[in-house]
């Protein structure tokens, strides 16, 4: 049985800090939240800075996203989940391309960022619906090619939020599902600019059979 | 706001001047070269040698002045040209055999009667005429010395067509020129339009960052009181609370904009040194102020290339004004690609949010500068962020109607040319030579068949119909027509007055194709000129002289009516660019009411929405509200999911987004929890379509219980919505069949849950 997974909390917001810890809790396997506070540093200083998981927020007392923070995080090796108010496309692109492991919107719950934590332990991506939505609506030239099934799965996904109405809807496994949307970030992290969480993201999906390397 | 460089303002004008002046020096050229090179074979009373070198030297000229007028230099040889070409009039009684000249078959009388023709188009109106009138008489004089009658003279010698040939190529010019001034007009209108646009959305966009700012605090206590993961009791509770509450209520409690800390963060060296500091302003207009400074200290790091600029604040009535100036490279405000439009945009959207007003001039080269007033000055700005579509113009709802307008009064101007062409001298020439036909009563016939063609342009004209399907054989028939005329005509009166099919066939091809490309009147003329020489060939005419007389009749007389042509193809394209400039206007106007009518439907809820979180959050304050409750949970869900979708759209979510989020606020006043989401923005569909959409969705979640999905998509250039919701018994949508107006529906039932998608594929529109 592998160690308990760790996290640090980055959210200037204390509703938000208090709640997030609150699901890690609660969480099965359950996460142990290291440090919390409004700034970037808590993640790489103290207690912080050993933590599997980093969840951030985009918007640290700002009104612009603060994509330099993410880059940092994710240069420094750290697996981050965005956690964000801002649904819009170029944001939640932006956040993937720079490596981070899921971007969940703030409106999308315990589950998911539960979920999305646990991945990110693993050194695997999460796709939560909003950016199933945003990685089927790429329209960028960059963009990687996604197969039919891939962009039907991620916009099924994205429409219902239930991987078993997805399942049924295109008479597939949910383990189908997963493997599908797994396949897309695999693309992604295998697509633009290269970081070591990226490849790490690639590595992972390779390790797990999602993929194999002549389909990326 | 922007000051805009003379080259945008009159581009077309411009570039009609440079074309036209182009165009007509090319041509007069080439009827001069041409002209002089069939000189000394038409028996010049000097003698072909001294005549050839005459011509040589006059073709030299020709390039020269060619060369001259496309080099612009020197300056005024517009004057020189006419001036050698009335010397060359003078010169007639040793250049030109007398016995031409009085039948308008000089070569002089091509070139004189060009070169008043083409000065028109580079000459202004008042030199124009009076050029045409020096080259008229001196082309008279000529005629006298070469021993002609004054009424021979100006008749059959053609003196007085070279007045009314120069009147007619100036009344073409005016009327380019006319649409070329409307079609600047309307650019200009255009750009204007778009950039105040550009600022309404920065504005608007400004707005809503302010709120997402102000409200990113609030939304998350809701969220997280609404997903129960607040007791009541927690020690950060109150303070959150009150922070959010004053936010929300206008209260900032963020320090006050300093102007040294933001030069500070700017890392722009800024003179003089130290920087004054803001004078005592209402918040919102320091917070604009001091954003706008940001932005463009930002500009000059970026841009500038010199990392320097000076800021100068002058303390006005109740206001100020910035000025923050650099020395760098500068940029044409007409020069930047759409969507980069940065430091235009955003400061002045700024400042306008704010009640103030930002101007940007640069030009590449010159430095930037940005000033900054607030309030903004009373005297309204030259082209400011006023309503686009108020600007009085009609363009939007009859797009190009004035270019199209001239363009039929050109092709008016042209018909009635024709006919006064085919009455005057035609019908004169017709009478004076009715004696040479054979049987006169043929010619007539061929006349009359010429005649019927050009009142059928006119009738057309007048109907504003073109020839369309009969052109061809309107086209073969007015071709038979001069061969009947030429064949009826003995041999030795080819290539004279009787000829008088010669002068006026081409004219005809320009009437009939003046709507196509200028390759089919030139076709036109040279299938004319062919049959003409074929002509001459059968009837035994092809001697040297017939062929060079008849050589310099097709230089003169086909030469204008290209000319003709070249103006019409000028001012139809013209006409074309302004009706896409009308076009491209009208879309912005479209777009913008629709942004501001989405935004005026946000800036509402907006109001609404203070008014349900207010209470939630002071109950949660005073302790009258327990976060534990369900129903302050229920409450708190739907607020904080209200205030995520107010701040996620943008304006150009369109009028569907819009209706969506409408319809689902009111589900939510039904007690119904919706996660709404809309991806990648689609095509805005048709009212009817998007009403059809709405409806289904609606009754969705009329019929659905505890929560709901709906989500919106792009595929495909269509549109996707789904529902997914647990439905009360017995009330499942039916699936719609389609209905032609490309809408597919499919239900799926799994598991107690209903999946509603709705797809809308948007037909080519083709």
């Amino acid at each position: 049985m592998a160690a308990a997974v760790t996290a640090v909390i980055v959210d200037d917001h204390p509703a938000i800090v208090e709640g997030v810890s609150g699901w890690c809790a609660a969480a099965d396997p359950p996460i142990t939240v290291l440090a919390a506070g409004p700034g970037p540093e808590i993640a790489s200083t103290g207690p912080g800075a050993a933590a599997d998981v980093v969840v951030l927020d985009l918007f640290l007392g700002g009104s612009v996203p603060d994509l330099a923070v993410l880059r940092g995080l994710v240069e420094a090796g750290r697996n981050v989940v965005v956690y964000s108010q801002d649904e819009t496309p170029e944001t939640v692109l932006g956040c993937v391309d720079l490596g981070a492991s899921s971007y969940l919107a703030k409106s999308e719950g315990a589950g998911h960022l539960v979920a999305a934590v646990h991945a990110a332990a693993r050194g695997a991506s999460y796709t939560g619906p909003v950016l199933g939505g945003v990685l089927a609506g790429d329209r960028r030239p960059e963009r990687p090619v996604l197969s039919v099934r891939e962009r039907q799965v991620l916009l099924a996904w994205f429409e219902s939020e239930s991987k078993t109405l997805v399942a049924h809807r295109l008479h597939l496994s949910a383990k189908t599902v997963d493997t599908y949307i797994a396949r897309v970030r695999a693309k992604y992290a295998d697509a633009g600019r290269p970081a070591p969480s990226k490849a790490a993201l690639v590595a992972r999906a390779l390790q797990d059979g999602l993929v194999e390397l002549g389909e990326l | 706001m922007f000051r805009t460089s003379p080259a945008e303002e009159a581009a077309t004008t411009r570039f009609l001047d440079r074309r036209g002046r182009r165009y007509a020096v090319s041509a007069r050229a080439v009827v001069g070269i041409l002209a002089a090179g069939l000189a000394p074979f038409a028996g010049p009373p000097a003698g072909a040698w001294l005549c050839g070198a005459v011509a040589v030297a006059f073709a030299g000229w020709n390039l020269l002045h060619l060369h001259w007028a496309r080099t612009g230099r020197p300056a005024g040889v517009g004057r020189a040209d006419p001036a050698v070409v009335a010397l060359l009039a003078l010169a007639q009684p040793w250049l030109v055999d007398p016995g031409l000249v009085a039948l308008q078959l000089g070569w002089v009388a091509v070139v004189v009667s060009f070169t008043a023709i083409t000065v028109q188009w580079y000459r202004p109106p008042l030199a124009g005429a009076l050029t045409a009138v020096l080259l008229a008489g001196a082309y008279l004089a000529g005629c006298l010395l070469s021993g002609l009658g004054p009424g021979e003279a100006l008749l059959a010698g053609g003196g007085a067509w070279m007045l009314v040939g120069a009147a007619l190529s100036r009344l073409l010019r005016v009327l380019v020129v006319r649409a070329g001034q409307d079609a600047d007009a309307l650019l200009a209108d255009r750009f204007a339009t778009e950039r105040a646009a550009a600022t309404e959305a920065a504005r608007r966009a400004e707005q809503r960052r302010h709120w997402a700012a102000v409200h990113d605090t609030a939304a998350g206590t809701l969220l997280m009181v609404g997903l129960g993961e607040v007791g009541g009791r927690e020690p950060w509770l109150r303070g959150q609370v009150d922070r959010d509450i004053a936010t929300l209520e206008g209260r900032s409690a963020d320090p006050a904009p300093s102007l040294a800390r933001t030069v500070a963060r700017s890392r722009v060296r800024v003179r003089p040194e130290p920087v004054p500091a803001y004078p005592g302003l209402p918040g919102p207009a320091l917070a604009a102020l001091d954003g706008a400074v940001g932005e463009a200290l930002e500009n000059v790091r970026r841009h500038a290339g010199t990392g320097a600029a000076r800021l100068r604040l002058h303390p006005r009535d109740g206001g100020v004004r910035i000025e923050i100036t650099d020395d760098g490279g500068g940029f044409d405000p007409a020069s930047v690609p759409r969507g980069r439009t940065g430091l235009r945009t955003s400061v002045a959207g700024r400042m306008a949010g704010a009640g103030g007003r930002a101007t940007v001039v640069s030009a590449a080269g010159r430095g930037t500068t940005v000033t900054l007033d607030w309030p903004a000055p009373d005297r309204p700005a030259p082209d400011g962020p006023e309503r686009p579509g108020g600007s009085g113009r009609p363009g939007a709802a009859d797009p190009g109607v004035p270019a199209l307008r001239l363009l039929r009064g050109l092709r008016l101007a042209q018909s009635l040319v024709v006919l006064v062409v085919l009455v005057v001298f035609c019908l004169g020439n017709l009478l004076a030579t009715a004696e040479l036909y054979p049987a006169p009563w043929a010619a007539w016939i061929w006349f009359a068949g010429i005649a019927a063609v050009a009142l059928a342009d006119l009738a057309l004209v007048t109907a504003d119909r073109y020839w369309g399907a009969v052109r061809l054989p309107a086209a073969a028939f007015v071709l038979l027509m001069a061969l009947g005329a030429t064949l009826s005509l003995p041999a030795d009166g080819l290539v004279r007055p009787a000829h008088w099919t010669l002068g006026v066939t081409g004219f005809l091809g320009v009437l009939l194709f003046c709507d196509r490309r200028l390759r089919w009147t030139v076709g036109f003329i040279v299938t004319h000129v062919v049959l003409m020489a074929g002509v001459l060939v059968l009837r035994g005419r092809a001697d040297p002289a017939t062929l060079v007389e008849f050589g310099i009749v097709v230089v003169g007389v086909e030469g204008l009516h290209l000319a003709v042509a070249l103006g019409a193809v000028a001012l139809r394209t013209v006409a074309a660019e302004t009706t896409a400039a009308a076009a491209a206007r009208a879309a912005a106007v479209t777009r913008e009411e629709i942004a501001q009518r989405v935004h005026g439907d946000r800036e509402r809820r907006y109001a609404a929405l203070r008014a349900g979180v207010l209470p939630l959050l002071r109950g949660l304050r005073d302790g009258s509200l327990a976060p534990g409750d369900p129903d302050v949970r229920r409450r708190a869900a739907v607020e904080s999911a209200r205030m995520r979708r107010l701040f996620a759209a943008g304006d150009d979510g369109g009028e569907l987004a819009g209706e969506l989020e409408a319809l689902v606020e009111r589900a939510e006043r039904r007690g119904l929890v919706v996660r709404f989401a809309a991806a990648a923005p689609g095509p805005e569909p048709p009212a009817q379509v998007r009403r059809t959409l709405v409806g289904h969705v609606g009754a969705m979640l009329a019929a659905a219980t505890g929560t709901a999905r709906v989500a919106l998509h792009a595929d495909d250039g269509g549109l996707v919505l789904a529902v997914v919701a647990e439905l009360g018994a017995g009330r499942g949508p039916r699936p719609v069949p389609g209905d032609g107006s490309g809408i597919r529906t499919e239900i799926l039932e799994h598991e107690g849950r209903t999946w509603l998608e709705v797809r809308w594929q948007q037909r080519s529109p083709r």
